[in-house]
């Protein structure tokens, strides 16, 4: 599971976006939207982190049990490939 | 997950740039210099000394980067003529890889095959062509040079390849002759096409007064009723207005401070020689910074916090269109800066506010 190429993700007050960069912005059509955690999922797994080391690190900055850590990280993943940005 | 449209990210996006004071559009002015010579042009500088003013590639960038680090994900690229600013596809390819969604702006001298071929592999947003002419003596009259045929065969080519093309055309005494002939021509590229039917004031050393190539009211209103029956404007309807913008990006009513547009709110400009104002031309005696030796944040701060504190005259209080009316400081040039009216420019709103009321009732 890793985060495709082409995209990079703008963090604003109240908004997180994954917009398409260089040749990308021709064949990706659209913005994605993250919610805060979301984000961070994105943000680790552009650091090469895995879904676990994800999982880990939610738990770490949040008040959140691995159990239901995973089950984010799960959902977020498969929400990141059904919108082409991850593969 | 849910997907929305364009337009509802757009919305968005606005509405929480407002609330959270984010300048998420900026319009750069990348030079004053140009490849034509019109006459009614408020920008257009010649004197030699500006080359020496004009920022680098490198000092745009920097001012950029500021931008897109505190929230910038949009921004129009004009001049002059922006192509012509020697440092552009640096420029350029920087805000793609920073996936930044470009709008051009261009006359379209220089959309020749090379340039489109190098934009569409990294296509821009929009480009905005201005047209000057229907023919070869239009073009020479307004412009100087006869490049219709140029120009011309650019916006085809521009089309061909796919752009999202919106042809503006901006009426003067100069174009009064082709006017209608104008906006027939532009119809017949069969894309969007702006008319402005205002003009503003010229930059002070361009040497230009706007009173030289103005119109009568009379003209401008026979315009935007000339250009309303070529491109009838789309309105939305109104459940849809409702869902989309809801009450937040609703215009206020009339207050004791602040401005109603997104000028200075959500969006910026950056003038040619660095001067950071709400928009362009907004007039430099209410705000101007300069972030290169401010600071982007600073400079952004004071210019939000201007447009929050200006007070629309005190005449628009008591104006009986003032639900309608949108008092803009960059219309109403010098006046302004007093907080005061243009009457020309009033008189011509409320007269193009009876109009529309005339032809809703109708």
């Amino acid at each position: 599971m890793k985060i495709k190429e082409g995209f990079v993700l703008r963090k604003m007050p109240g908004m997180n976006m994954v917009m398409p960069i260089g040749e990308n912005i021709k064949t990706y059509k659209g913005s994605v939207m993250l919610n805060e955690t979301s984000a961070f999922i994105y943000e680790k797994l552009v650091e090469g982190k895995s879904k676990e080391e994800a999982a880990k690190a939610l738990t770490e900055e949040y008040d959140v049990d691995i159990e239901k850590a995973m089950q984010s990280v799960e959902r977020t993943c498969a929400d990141f490939i059904e919108a082409g940005i991850a593969e | 997950m849910k997907t929305i449209t364009h337009k509802e990210f757009g919305v968005l996006l606005s509405q929480n740039s407002y609330k959270n004071d984010i300048p998420s559009s900026g319009h750069f002015e990348l030079t004053p210099l140009c490849n034509l010579d019109c006459k009614m042009c408020y920008v257009h500088l010649q004197d030699s000394s500006v080359r020496k003013k004009m920022l680098t590639g490198k000092q745009w960038i920097s001012i950029m980067e500021e931008a897109v680090n505190h929230g910038m994900t949009g921004v129009l690229l004009t001049g002059g003529e922006a192509l012509t600013h020697p440092d552009f596809w640096m420029i350029y390819e920087y805000l793609i890889q920073k996936g930044v969604e470009i709008r051009l702006k261009s006359n379209g001298i220089l959309l020749n095959k090379e340039n489109v071929e190098r934009l569409s592999k990294y296509p821009p947003a929009g480009i905005d062509i201005s047209l000057y002419g229907c023919d070869s003596e239009s073009y020479m009259t307004v412009t100087g040079k006869d490049v219709y045929d140029i120009v011309s065969e650019n916006v085809k080519r521009c089309i061909d390849t796919g752009f999202n093309i919106r042809l503006m055309i901006t009426p003067s005494a100069y174009m009064m002759p082709w006017t209608d002939r104008v906006m027939e021509y532009a119809k017949s590229f069969g894309v969007p096409v702006v008319v402005n039917t205002l003009l503003i004031d010229a930059y002070e050393e361009s040497g230009r007064e706007k009173a030289d190539f103005d119109l009568p009211v009379e003209e401008l209103l026979r315009i935007r009723k000339k250009s309303n029956e070529l491109f009838p404007p789309k309105y939305m309807p109104k459940e849809e207005e409702e869902r989309l913008y809801g009450k937040v990006t609703k215009r206020p009513d009339i207050s004791e401070k602040g401005l109603y547009c997104s000028a200075g709110r959500t969006c910026f400009a950056v003038c040619w020689d660095g001067a950071m104002l709400p928009c362009l031309s907004f007039p430099r005696d209410i705000i101007c910074k300069y972030p290169l030796v401010d600071g982007f944040e600073t400079a952004w701060k004071q210019i939000n916090q201007a447009v929050k504190n200006y007070e629309v005259p005190k005449k628009c209080h008591s104006c009986e269109y003032n639900t309608k009316c949108h008092y803009c400081p960059t219309q109403h040039g010098k006046y302004s800066s007093n907080n005061q009216c243009d009457a020309k420019v009033c008189e011509f709103w409320q007269r193009l506010y009876d109009w529309h009321d005339k032809l809703k009732e109708d």
